[in-house]
């Protein structure tokens, strides 16, 4: 059966170039880089060139970079690591999981967290940032760009506002890192998560921009490893893989393959549009990653849709993968202000650097007779033929 | 995940659509999901001589409408109130663990549907 896999935000596949440059490390080049041997020192080398690589990623030192195993790992230290009882936190009310409930185990032991509303177009007001500070006021955590939608925060303007007051920034990188360019000498951040498996490197690693001077307190205790930072040999070949994709990442933005492929969702957007009635691109007038298309479908279930689009070997999501095993509503789509059933009729499709057009025109092709066939069981939907649509 | 009757019956959902001249109709919601499902049957002489289904939600809950159908088709109203949520489950070869609700959905409409059938003179009484 043809496939498509347009689930990228959920994980990307590695490029063929990172797993190459993985396999070694996982046979003859095995070793913990803290051992005083050749092996180990080869493995140290091999450690901190992918950190010299992560770090050109995002603009900064080698030094300022601590690998992690993953953005979970990294929004949750960055959070708990510089955050006590009594201290205020500004964040928003669109953040990943890995920040929300890292602020709600917050709360639970004295802290005060203010979740920014967004606006229609799923981005914060910076001015709404600077009116919740306030004298305790610790940390803002801000994300650069939703998983759900692709819409990308005022993050530098943000960032500004923080370093004015004094206080530290975090910002999650995780969908943005690889899809455009960052640098954290703009944002002002303190801390920047990345994680490895959303820019085609491998799962289960990924890497924090703690600025010098930083100290966010470690998650993880043991060993000396990653200078106190961040306990745990390291996950070598998984490290390595996450450099080579650091790597590739910068090179693809060099070469300005993201505007190729911000015009491959804008066709996918465009045909949606053109041929399914009722139906809307959220954040479109915001500035977005040129991968993400959040799309609603009037009178449906996402969830059907996706296995109908599934049943054609499509893969595509509801909101975020984290959220397809509950039911609870998706959370982003309404600080939006969409009403809840609109919410549920929305699916998330995002291309990866290693989508062809080949696999956008079979998603092209299966969508309006996939929305079709829910819409014509649906309750909620008319087509002139009977029954009460709902209006937008 | 899902059993070859469920696709099935996503695919090719039995007795899809509104009845013209219903004697009864139903609607159940679950808004912890945004699921819907909408029962229409007409009665007589006392049994469900036609019916039809409309359902926005996810597979299991537009599997279990249309089975649901089947199995109420010629049947009394104090037939198809017997049957349960586990039935419906069976029949389709099982329901995956998060689709609980979809086969209470669907009996929800189908008991509000049976209640709002105006008794036809002559026959039993449609239990509330």
């Amino acid at each position: 059966m043809e496939e498509a896999y347009l689930d990228n935000n959920a994980t990307a596949p590695l490029l063929p170039a990172v797993f190459e440059a993985m396999r070694p490390y996982f046979g003859e080049r095995f070793g913990n880089p803290s051992s005083a041997h050749r092996r180990g020192r080869e493995a140290l080398a091999a450690v901190e060139e992918a950190r010299e690589r992560v770090a050109a990623l995002v603009g900064a030192s080698a030094q300022e970079i601590v690998f992690t195993s993953g953005g979970s790992e990294g929004d949750t230290t960055a959070i708990l690591g510089l955050v006590s009882p009594g201290d205020h936190v500004i964040t928003t009310s669109i953040e990943h999981h890995a920040v929300l409930r890292s602020c709600k185990r917050l709360e639970r032991v004295g802290t005060e967290v203010t979740y920014l509303p967004v606006e229609a177009n799923g981005r914060v007001d910076p001015e709404a940032v600077r009116a919740a500070l306030r004298p305790t006021t610790r940390l803002v955590s801000v994300m650069m760009a939703n998983n759900e939608t692709g819409v990308l925060q005022p993050v530098e303007e943000i960032g500004r506002i923080a370093a004015e007051a004094g206080v530290s920034f975090h910002t999650d990188a995780v969908q943005a890192a690889g899809k455009v360019p960052v640098a954290v000498g703009r944002l002002g951040c303190a801390l920047l998560t990345i994680s490895g498996h959303k820019l085609h490197g491998p799962p289960g690693v990924g890497a924090q921009y703690v600025r010098r001077g930083t100290f966010p307190r470690p998650l993880i205790h043991g060993g000396p490893q990653e200078r106190g930072f961040r306990a745990g040999t390291e996950n070598l070949p998984a490290i390595i893989g996450l450099g080579v994709a650091a790597s590739l990442a910068v090179e693809w933005l060099a070469a300005g393959a993201a505007a190729e492929m911000a015009a491959e969702r804008d066709r996918i957007e465009r045909t949606v549009l053109e041929r399914i009635p009722a139906s809307r691109v959220h954040g479109a007038g915001a500035p977005r990653v040129p991968n993400t298309s959040s799309l609603l479908f009037e009178g449906i279930s996402g969830k059907a849709l996706v296995l109908g689009l599934d049943l054609d070997g499509i893969c595509v999501s509801t909101g975020s993968a984290c959220s397809t095993g509950s039911s609870e509503p998706p959370y982003v789509l309404r600080a939006m202000g969409l009403r809840p059933e609109q919410a549920y009729a929305t699916i998330r499709c995002s291309l990866g650097k290693q989508t062809t057009s080949a696999e956008v025109d079979h998603f092209l092709r299966s969508l309006p007779g996939a929305v079709a066939h829910l819409r014509a069981l649906s309750p909620s939907w008319s087509d002139g033929s009977g029954g009460q649509a709902r209006g937008a | 995940m899902y059993s070859p009757e469920v696709l099935d019956h996503f695919r090719s959902p039995r007795n899809a659509g509104t009845l013209k001249g219903a004697s009864g109709c139903g609607r159940a919601e679950n808004p912890g999901c945004g699921d819907e499902v909408e029962l229409t049957m007409r009665l007589e002489g006392g049994r469900i001589a036609d019916v039809r289904f409309r359902a926005r939600g996810c597979v299991a809950t537009i599997a279990c409408s249309s089975r649901l159908t089947e199995m109420v088709r010629g049947r009394s109203a104090v037939e198809a109130l017997a049957i349960e949520a586990s039935g419906i489950a069976a029949s389709l070869g099982g329901l995956p663990p998060a689709s609980g609700h979809a086969a209470a959905l669907a009996i929800q409409a189908l008991r509000a549907a049976l209640s709002s059938a105006k008794p036809v003179p002559g026959t039993n009484t449609v239990p509330a």
